[in-house]
């Protein structure tokens, strides 16, 4: 029933916000995914039911103002009256009933838009697992099934789940690409998860949203969603590369740049997402399917932290 | 060293902060007049009280955070660096743990003022005095239980998200009661149109929008999405300049000639709102549009041509407020130039018929405030005399003598010594911090020693600032 | 004897703080020379610099929320300003070393030195006479905690002519704010890459 009601509301919001922002193109309002579907609902619908108190208040903010201006001698004036139960019912009482509403609906949202939460496409595809390591002031992208990596530029089949595992090599940065949905911190030693699904093919401007330096502003990716034969063609393409990722060019990858161009590794070494956290965390990382510390090999780690 | 600047102009002036949140709570539990209980003291010293409370709780917390930031910085530790067994995260918790009841700190005081300037200017009592005074409490609770929604997209767990985003939301019920509290005092009230009531009526429009976009973000969901962005930016200038400056601006126009004894200049008071009003509209309302084309806060430079357009006219609203700026000078400007014209004199103390003591005493107070302590026997105490026709001054009575503070200058030299303390810190040049730290702390202690603190103003002295005062509210009658 | 300060710590490649100091220099001289000129400096400081009147310590509160408001303000504008230059291939007139620098003084000095004062300033403008008081309960406290939050707005200030201020936001997140990455900034100072890079996009 709750959903029924909810269903309705988004279907106003999403009208009347359409006629409020048509002509702009608003990348979050405009979502090329689930999630990002999921937020827009959710944002229209708060806001209409929101503005059923706010457009209230600045109407008789206004009206009071004028009608009951000091010239307007044939206003009525009452210099004693302050108070009435009535009216203090209905002030506390139709917020506390619009807060109630939100309250549910973001007890529900917390959940349903959990980005923990695995996606499940229609199509059952398998999803994507991609490893994510935010640097001095780039992004670099293991895709660790595929044995390959990318630097500021992330491809993904349409209508496929895609499982980010996001980490930092350097200070706090937010991992976010507006057009699919939320965001999440990439902070090092430790892992966050994100999972997003693009629904339609397109070159979707990817950044981070968290201050991180000098070169914070340049530090944005393209997310490139394409069909399942141009993913595996851009595999190749990448496995092409001349290039490897290990821990002896790690080093060289991971100083800061800025404006950092797209780069392709053929071949990424085994466990190095997991290295990497580990680096900022007394050589542990914690095991995603068990929640338990787990030692990662010495040689690789100090071998990485060696070479500055 | 540059964030060692940060940290020592933070910790230098959280000392002044705290003691500040100290001092007015003791002065308004220990100091209220005879017969004024709680519920009948003023909004406004109420919305102070619950500051300075929020003052005391957290500003501790500030001083922490950064002197732990400070010790890694300074030696090597790791309270907040991952590597090394720290947490960045706690730095976060800690910080907002300070940084969300701050903007309460701020935001309650302004509140306050416009719980005094609406009924003021309205010709009414304030509508929901005790109302009024439960949501400022309750706002001050809740303040304390909310920080997590400055960093939702941690990766927490939907329960936790859940929980800050509502009791966040539900902060909103008592500011929104205040809001219609405002709105009802108008209602059916003779509207005297100050510049002081231009400020309160443009913030309850702008400041709601402001709640508003609040709100939307304490859903955890779209905050998803909204966080860091420019919406961010617009939703806390929407806030901070509709309630916090407005506010400010207001209570400055409001009490100005209770203290400086003169009216600010209305022409320009009123070209300054407007600049403000409007150039606040044309700086932040793109910024909500930026913030959902995806532009996030802090970046110095970008390609995407869809921004340009709106980045343009928020730089158009920056003009119209500094347009807005230099109005406000002007006022003060012309307000000082024409202090001695006589429609800008006060001479009753009372130039906007006030409800509450401080209008009672003359414009500029005497040094002592009040000549004879007043009693108070109910709310709005000084329009209750008014009406009963009881003189709150008690002109005339036998006057007696006045223990006063004596001026002194520790503090100016406290002050001086932690300037060179932090100046030094910053630069790490540790002789001189040693001097300036010293000095700070021999300062205090010279001071504490110090015997010679107060004087009496002899009664005669009194007497004679009383009746020069009531000679001239009589001057003023006969008019 | 000096610890890290040196003469390299003044900002003399960058011609925006150069004309700022020269400005502040101007008008701090004039009225320096004006106080001096009218012999208020024996009434200034009896009157209100050692002063533990609430109404005094309120009008020097506000006098310096309103000149935080100027230096808050100017970094404003100079980021609006920026952010309208600063696009498609034009790097705008400010250098994210210099940017970075004005965001977080904006906030930090909107906050702790205009809104803070202010509030300060309107408390002790009002909650004694309100209250029917004579003064607040711990008048030197007062005196102290105005002229503790006034030279900690000065510290800011000087960050502008002698070395640089933080360039990690107003609320300085870790571990951008942490010691090693200050350091990286000043090796690339060293290094004269960061010198460069202000003067190729000046």
């Amino acid at each position: 029933m709750k959903n029924k009601l909810l269903a309705r509301t988004a279907r106003l919001g999403g009208l009347s916000s359409a006629l409020l922002l048509a002509g702009c193109e608003l990348d979050v309002l405009d979502p090329k995914g689930p999630v990002g579907e999921g937020i827009k609902t959710l944002i229209t619908t708060s806001v209409v039911a929101m503005l059923i108190v706010v457009v209230p208040t600045i109407i008789l903010t206004l009206w009071f103002a004028w009608q009951y201006r000091q010239s307007n001698t044939s206003a009525e004036y009452l210099p004693k009256w302050s108070h009435s139960n009535k009216i203090e019912v209905v002030i506390w009482g139709v917020p506390s009933l619009i807060i109630l509403f939100l309250a549910v609906i973001t007890y529900q949202t917390c959940h349903s838009l959990d980005p923990y939460k695995p996606l499940e496409a229609e199509s059952n595809a398998k999803p994507l697992h991609v490893q994510v390591v935010a640097q001095d002031w780039k992004w670099l992208f293991i895709y660790p099934e595929q044995g390959i990596a990318t630097v500021n530029q992330l491809a993904m089949p349409v209508n496929t789940p895609v499982d980010f595992d996001i980490t930092s090599d350097s200070v706090m940065n937010s991992f976010f690409i507006p057009r699919l949905g939320s965001m999440i911190y990439a902070m090092a030693g430790m892992q966050t998860q994100l999972h997003l699904l693009a629904s339609e093919p397109g070159d979707y401007m990817g950044e981070s949203a968290n201050y991180s330096g000098r070169g914070f502003s340049d530090m944005r990716f393209h997310a490139l969603a394409m069909s399942n034969d141009e993913f595996n063609a851009w595999v190749e393409k990448v496995r092409a590369s001349s290039e490897q990722l290990d821990s002896q060019t790690y080093p060289k990858l991971a100083a800061p740049s800025e404006a950092n161009p797209v780069e392709y590794f053929a071949h990424v070494e085994p466990g190095m997402f997991n290295t990497i956290v580990a680096k900022y965390n007394n050589g542990m990382v914690m095991d995603k399917s068990t929640g338990k510390m787990i030692q990662v090999q010495q040689s690789a780690m100090s071998d990485m932290n060696m070479k500055e | 060293m540059g964030v060692d600047y940060y940290i020592w102009a933070i910790q230098i002036s959280g000392v002044g902060t705290l003691l500040t949140g100290v001092n007015f709570f003791v002065t308004i539990v220990k100091m209220r007049a005879p017969g004024m209980t709680w519920l009948k003291m003023p909004v406004f010293t109420w919305t102070a009280f619950c500051s300075s409370i929020l003052i005391m709780a957290t500003f501790p917390v500030l001083t922490v955070a950064v002197a732990l930031l400070g010790l890694d910085r300074y030696f090597g530790m790791h309270f907040f660096t991952n590597d090394g067994g720290g947490n960045q995260m706690l730095y976060l918790n800690l910080i907002w743990a300070w940084g969300h009841p701050e903007v309460y700190i701020l935001v309650l005081p302004a509140f306050g003022v416009f719980s005094e300037v609406v009924p003021a200017f309205s010709g009414k009592p304030l509508f929901g005095y005790k109302t009024m005074v439960y949501a400022t409490c309750s706002i001050m609770v809740l303040s304390f239980l909310v920080w997590v929604h400055h960093f939702f997209t941690m990766g927490a767990g939907p329960d936790v998200n859940a929980f800050f985003g509502i009791a966040t939301m539900i902060i909103s019920i008592p500011t929104g009661v205040k809001l219609f509290n405002w709105l009802f005092t108008m209602y059916k009230g003779r509207i005297q149109y100050h510049a002081c009531m231009y400020w309160a009526v443009g913030f309850m429009v702008v400041f709601t929008i402001g709640g508003m976009t609040g709100v939307m973000m304490a859903i955890p969901g779209s905050d998803f999405v909204l966080h860091n962005s420019l919406f961010l930016i617009a939703h806390f200038h929407n806030v901070i300049i509709g309630g916090v400056y407005f506010g400010y601006v207001c209570g400055m126009n409001f009490w100005a000639p209770k203290v400086l004894g003169f009216k600010m200049n209305e022409a320009w008071g009123i070209r300054a709102f407007w600049f403000w009003l409007v150039g606040f509209f044309f700086a932040f309302m793109p910024l909500y549009v930026l913030g959902f084309e995806g532009m996030t806060r802090r970046i110095n430079h970008y390609d995407n041509p869809a921004w340009h357009p709106w980045m343009l006219i928020a730089e158009v609203g920056a003009v119209l407020i500094l347009f807005g700026v230099v109005c406000q000078l002007m006022q003060i400007f012309v307000s000082i130039r024409d202090c001695n014209k006589p429609e800008n004199r006060d001479f009753t103390g009372d130039p906007w018929n006030g409800r509450t003591l401080e209008w009672s005493t003359s414009s500029p107070p005497p040094v002592y405030n009040y000549a004879i302590v007043p009693h108070v026997s109910s709310l709005d105490a000084f329009t209750h005399d008014k009406e009963n026709g009881i003189d709150t001054r008690q002109a005339g009575a036998q006057y007696e003598a006045i223990h006063m503070p004596k001026n002194t200058a520790s503090g100016i030299s406290a002050g001086a010594f932690a300037l060179i303390f932090g100046f030094a810190a910053v630069w790490y040049i540790w002789w001189l911090a040693a001097i300036g730290l010293v000095g700070v702390i021999a300062t205090v202690i010279a001071r504490s020693a110090n015997k010679d603190i107060d004087y009496y103003i002899p009664a005669e002295e009194v007497a004679r600032i009383e009746n020069e005062h009531t000679r001239k509210l009589m001057a003023q009658a006969a008019e | 004897m000096l610890g890290r300060l040196s003469l390299s710590a003044i900002p003399l490649d960058v011609p925006i703080l150069v004309g700022t100091f020269i400005g502040v220099l101007i008008v701090g001289v004039a009225v320096l020379g004006l106080i001096t000129y009218y012999g208020k400096w024996g009434y200034l400081w009896k009157e209100w610099f050692t002063s533990v009147d609430h109404k005094r310590l309120a009008v020097m509160y506000i006098v310096l929320a309103l000149v935080a408001l100027a230096r808050g303000f100017a970094d404003a504008i100079m980021m609006r300003t920026q952010l309208a230059l600063a696009y498609a291939g034009n790097p705008g007139y400010l250098p994210p070393h210099h940017y970075d620098q004005i965001f977080s003084a904006h906030g930090t000095i909107m906050i702790f030195f205009l809104a803070m004062a202010f509030m300060t300033g309107l408390f002790n403008f009002i909650v004694p006479l309100q209250i029917g008081a004579r003064d607040v309960a711990y008048p030197f406290l007062n005196n102290l905690s105005f002229w503790m939050t006034a030279v900690a707005f000065m510290l800011v200030n000087v960050s502008l002519f002698i070395g640089e201020f933080s360039q990690c936001g107003w609320l300085a997140y870790p571990p951008l704010s942490e010691m090693q990455f200050s350091l990286a900034w000043v090796l690339t100072t060293i290094s004269g890459r960061s010198r460069s890079l202000v003067l190729a996009r000046c």
